[in-house]
């Protein structure tokens, strides 16, 4: 009787050190995905303090495009607002960039604010920040990926309900010319 | 393979010899006699053996010097500057570490070089035979830090050499074809984007492993690749230099930079005694709590990272 007393004991310390091993992996990987967030938060500040200065730049050279500067302009409010979750805040930008994109459609009218030094330097380095914001987008995502797999598979999926821990949203923006670009099949 | 010094004809001479020694051996009746002649028989096979080698090394540096001409490129013997700086298994393992057959040139606008890199093994101090690689190198648009690929049939050997985890990226085909390994995920995952993973799917070769470090990507295999091979693997390593994504390319140029400008403003305004090495001086000037330049950063803080 003793020994089946002690198997007993021991299972129960199995399953608790297993238990408390994936309560600390899914922990690890929460703090992961808001680490992600914030990474990416930081390249998106950086985006929408470019923002001001292009819209002047632009408005030096076309200041009748009044409509096309006000919607940059209230696309980046509403994208610099804090609070937004990822999913929101994927759908701000994707507006904010569909106003940029009709932004740079004005310039294309103008050769001398093509040319200018500065509006060049501006869209570099606009380009060099959704070059950043694209990479920490994915890697947020990978994390979220791990994530819920984590909390959706069996028997992870018990630790997960026992401690509410929730999925995390992708943080997914369109991209026009990506959506234009031919299927990659390996 | 034709021609007078053919595999075949070369093992035809083998077993023509040793059947005459073994029939001589045994004819002659004594016992004495058949024991020379296996060993006689013995020394044949050993003595095939290094014709074989030195004949195969020698017919495959002709065929790379021929790959070569062909396509503007140079063949020189040796080159073991090329091992300078390659750490990490294989590299840096044993003893007689050598490059052999070197071919460099400039493949699709990058320069590339391929090479046979041996070392000798060593088990408990004692000799334990001869590893053989073939290694194709390109260079990099800009330094990197480690990152290994290894492709799932590299074999067990090779995937035993590397402790890291396996990082799992979007496609679930190219987790199942290739191992990332990294000991810093973000940076796996920012070169190792769609882009990337494509490269390295189309110009996948059988246990063809993938190390990107410093100014170099290579790619490294087990045993002598033929010379066929050869443009493939300049083929994987040239498309893998052009794919590094261009903002990873410009970060760590930027930190490159840096670094390279707090070296030379430690060395610029260090006391004669910091770079003159003794024994109780590291040669290596901190510069904690000064500020030569004046850019309000202490010189010891202008670190790359």
């Amino acid at each position: 009787m003793e020994w089946i007393v002690g198997i007993l004991i021991v299972l129960v310390v199995i399953i608790g050190i297993w238990a408390i091993a994936q309560y600390n992996g899914l922990v690890r990987l929460r703090n992961l995905v808001q680490e992600a967030w914030h990474q990416i938060d930081t390249e998106l500040q950086r985006r929408h303090d470019l923002i001001p200065n292009l819209v002047e730049t632009v408005k030096g050279y076309a200041a009748h495009e009044r409509a096309t500067f006000e919607a940059v302009t209230q696309a980046r409010a509403a994208a610099a607002a804090p609070g937004n979750s990822p999913a929101q805040q994927a759908e701000q930008e994707n507006i904010l960039t569909q106003a940029l994109g009709r932004l740079f459609a004005v310039a294309e009218a103008y050769p001398e604010l093509k040319a200018n030094q500065n509006f060049l330097a501006l869209q570099q380095e606009l380009t060099n920040t959704e070059d950043r914001v694209a990479a920490g987008r994915r890697f947020y995502n990978a994390n979220v990926r791990e994530l819920n797999t984590k909390i959706e598979t069996f028997p992870t999926s018990i630790i997960a309900n026992m401690f509410k821990f929730v999925k995390a949203e992708y943080f997914e923006t369109e991209d026009p010319a990506a959506r234009q670009a031919p299927t990659v099949q390996f | 393979m034709g021609g007078r010094f053919s595999r075949r004809n070369i093992l035809g001479w083998i077993a023509g010899a040793a059947a005459l020694v073994v029939s001589i051996g045994f004819q002659m009746g004594s016992f004495e006699y058949q024991v020379w002649a296996v060993i006689g028989v013995a020394a044949l096979v050993v003595g095939a053996y290094f014709l074989f080698r030195f004949l195969e090394q020698t017919r495959h540096a002709k065929r790379l010097k021929a790959f070569a001409e062909q396509h503007g490129w140079t063949y020189r013997p040796e080159g073991g500057e090329l091992l300078t700086g390659l750490k990490g298994f294989p590299f840096g393992f044993g003893t007689g570490r050598a490059a052999i057959d070197v071919v460099e040139g400039t493949y699709s606008g990058v320069a590339a070089a391929s090479y046979t890199y041996s070392y000798d093994q060593q088990v408990a101090g004692e000799y334990a035979g001869e590893q053989v690689f073939t290694v194709t190198q390109a260079l990099l648009p800009a330094k990197l830090p480690r990152l290994d690929l290894v492709p799932e049939d590299a074999g067990t050997r090779v995937l035993s050499q590397f402790g890291l985890a396996d990082i799992d990226l979007e496609s679930a085909e190219f987790n199942r074809t290739w191992r990332v390994l990294s000991d810093d995920k973000r940076y796996a995952i920012d070169v190792v984007d769609p882009r990337m993973m494509l490269a390295l799917m189309r110009n996948r070769q059988q246990g063809v492993a993938v190390r990107i470090d410093g100014d170099k990507v290579i790619a490294w295999s087990a045993g002598v690749a033929h010379v066929r091979d050869l443009a493939r693997r300049m083929d994987l390593v040239a498309s893998i230099s052009k794919a590094v994504p261009a903002h990873v390319v410009r970060r760590y140029a930027e930190l490159e930079e840096q670094r390279r400008a707090g070296e030379a403003a430690r060395e610029a305004n260090a006391p004669d005694w910091a770079n003159t090495g003794g024994v109780l001086n590291s040669g290596r000037y901190t510069g904690i709590g000064v500020d030569a330049d004046g850019d309000g950063v202490d010189d010891w803080e202008q670190r790359s990272r």
